[in-house]
């Protein structure tokens, strides 16, 4: 399987009457992305904007961001399952719009109103320290703001306001067809030297069983009690992972993480260089019986095995201590049959980092990598603009939380509050230097 | 977890939404499995113990 990326530079967008793209300049026919959108009965009203990295613009009410890409040659579709039928991907060529995103900020009226499987929304900074907390302060981010009509459920809101979402970003993408690419990079697990270490990448999917999405898709299908799954990783950069975008909370990675999935593209880089990549174990977590979790980490370590894995590189998604065990149980399972492991991880540690930065261990992690504590105040400064759907005088970021006025200064109880403001799948660059 | 935060006497229960039964059973079957973690808890109490220890109750908890 052979996908070829042809990547398409953006460095300016703007509204004009015709949607196309020309040596780096996109720009964009609002009324006929509108048109599209609102062909889904489902969508009362439809609009966008635009925010530039360095902008004192605040982007509130996010639920979702997506990089606009197009499959040109096939088999299959870009997010096959939802814009497509179900056909394996992975293969083939891809167009993608560099630098720019459509971020989705969206309202409905809600039936669930409290607790984990409530509906929840995400802010971006474009300016200052907040912007280098979520990947989205250095994109110029295309924002998608739309209303859905009353009487929807809950699993429809999320559908119709995906079904927005990347239609609108499959139609960016189409601006490049038949034009020359900036960058062409082809992803092959073809073979290797046979003395190459042998690795897996194991990541955690922590899913929300009772929530009428299960938090995340794979071709569309949400994923519940599922046991560990092989994936080529190919089909990550084709969009066949997906999640529930009714969830902005930066705890869970979006749709835009898991089409440019960190881990996944550095290891590809390698092939063949540094490393074989083996493929990808997507595996379930969030058990709630140490009887499941011991069962998804005999599984998954059994399954490295059988691959004929060296080395497992994990990661996990969401703040969720339940899955953080699952992956640390995992750990051990891998350790014990001789596998290495290095696990990626965000960590807790209180609001001062003096609390325990991880709240299960097992003495066989012994090589870890913190991607940096989520649980520290973030202070909002005033911005000049904010964007959002609808009325953005006080937003409320979580059922039962409290308002924020996003046009004045504030301060955030922690990095999940922000749009992929916590580095789940180890994408952000911040560093820090002990002294 | 418990283990770690040097807890002296542990008893293992059925899930982390409901730990002391399990609502998916039928009412008899749930009865039972209370009582007999809740037997396993107070025979804990009274057994003296040197560092964390874990009490299984006599049950099964591969229901889910």
């Amino acid at each position: 399987m052979k996908l070829e990326i042809a990547t398409f530079f953006v460095k300016n967008v703007r509204f004009s009457n015709e949607t196309r793209y020309d040596s780096g300049v996109l720009e964009i026919n609002k009324e006929e992305l509108v048109r599209l959108v609102l062909e889904d009965k489902r969508v009362l009203s439809a609009d966008l904007d635009v925010a530039f990295p360095g902008e004192k613009t605040r982007i509130v009410k996010l639920r979702d961001a997506v990089e606009p890409r197009v499959k040109v040659v096939g088999p299959g579709c870009l997010f096959p399952g939802i814009l497509g039928p179900v056909e394996t991907v992975g293969a083939g060529k891809n167009h993608r719009l560099s630098g720019v995103t459509v971020m989705l900020s969206a309202e409905y009226v809600p039936t669930i109103l409290s607790g984990t499987a409530a509906q929840s929304s995400g802010i971006v900074d474009m300016w200052g320290s907040t912007a280098q907390l979520t990947p989205f302060g250095s994109t110029i981010n295309v924002i998608l703001m739309i209303n859905l009509v009353d009487g929807v459920t809950e699993l429809e809101a999320h559908g119709a306001m995906q079904l927005a979402e990347l239609k609108v970003a499959q139609r960016l993408a189409t601006t490049t067809i038949e034009k020359a690419p900036d960058d062409i990079e082809v992803f092959e697990l073809s073979k290797t030297d046979p003395s190459l270490p042998r690795i897996v990448y194991v990541a955690a999917a922590s899913i929300t069983w009772q929530s009428p999405h299960s938090g995340l898709a794979y071709y569309g299908l949400p994923v519940r009690e599922s046991l560990p799954t092989l994936m080529h990783p190919n089909e990550f950069l084709d969009g066949a992972i997906t999640k529930d975008v009714r969830i902005g909370n930066g705890s869970r990675p979006t749709t835009w993480s898991w089409m440019s999935p960190a881990v996944i593209l550095e290891l590809l880089r390698q092939h063949g260089k540094q490393l074989t990549f083996l493929g990808v174990i997507l595996q379930r977590t969030r058990f709630e019986t140490e009887f499941g979790k011991q069962v998804t980490a005999a599984c998954t370590s059994q399954m490295a095995r059988l691959l004929g894995a060296d080395g497992i590189v994990s990661t996990r998604i969401s703040t969720s201590g339940n899955n953080f065990m699952d992956m640390m149980l995992t750990v051990q399972a891998c350790e014990r049959k001789g596998i290495k492991t290095v696990f990626i991880t965000p960590e807790w540690g209180g609001k001062n980092g003096d609390e325990l930065p991880l709240v299960y261990y097992v003495p066989e992690a012994t090589s870890m990598i913190s991607t940096g504590s989520f649980e520290r105040d973030v202070m909002m400064p005033k911005p000049e603009k904010v964007i959002g759907v609808g009325n953005c005088q006080f937003v409320q970021l979580y059922a039962g939380d409290k308002l924020y006025a996003p046009a004045s200064e504030f301060t955030l109880p922690a990095s999940f509050c922000l749009l992929d403001g916590v580095d789940c799948l180890g994408r952000l660059n911040l560093t820090c230097e002990q002294y | 977890m418990a283990m770690q935060l040097k807890v002296n006497r542990i008893v293992t229960g059925t899930k982390i939404p409901h730990p002391c039964g399990d609502p998916n059973l039928p009412t008899e079957a749930d009865r039972a499995l209370r009582r007999a973690i809740i037997q396993c808890s107070l025979s804990a109490l009274q057994r003296e113990v040197k560092g964390p220890t874990l009490f299984v109750p006599d049950v099964t908890f591969t229901s889910g």
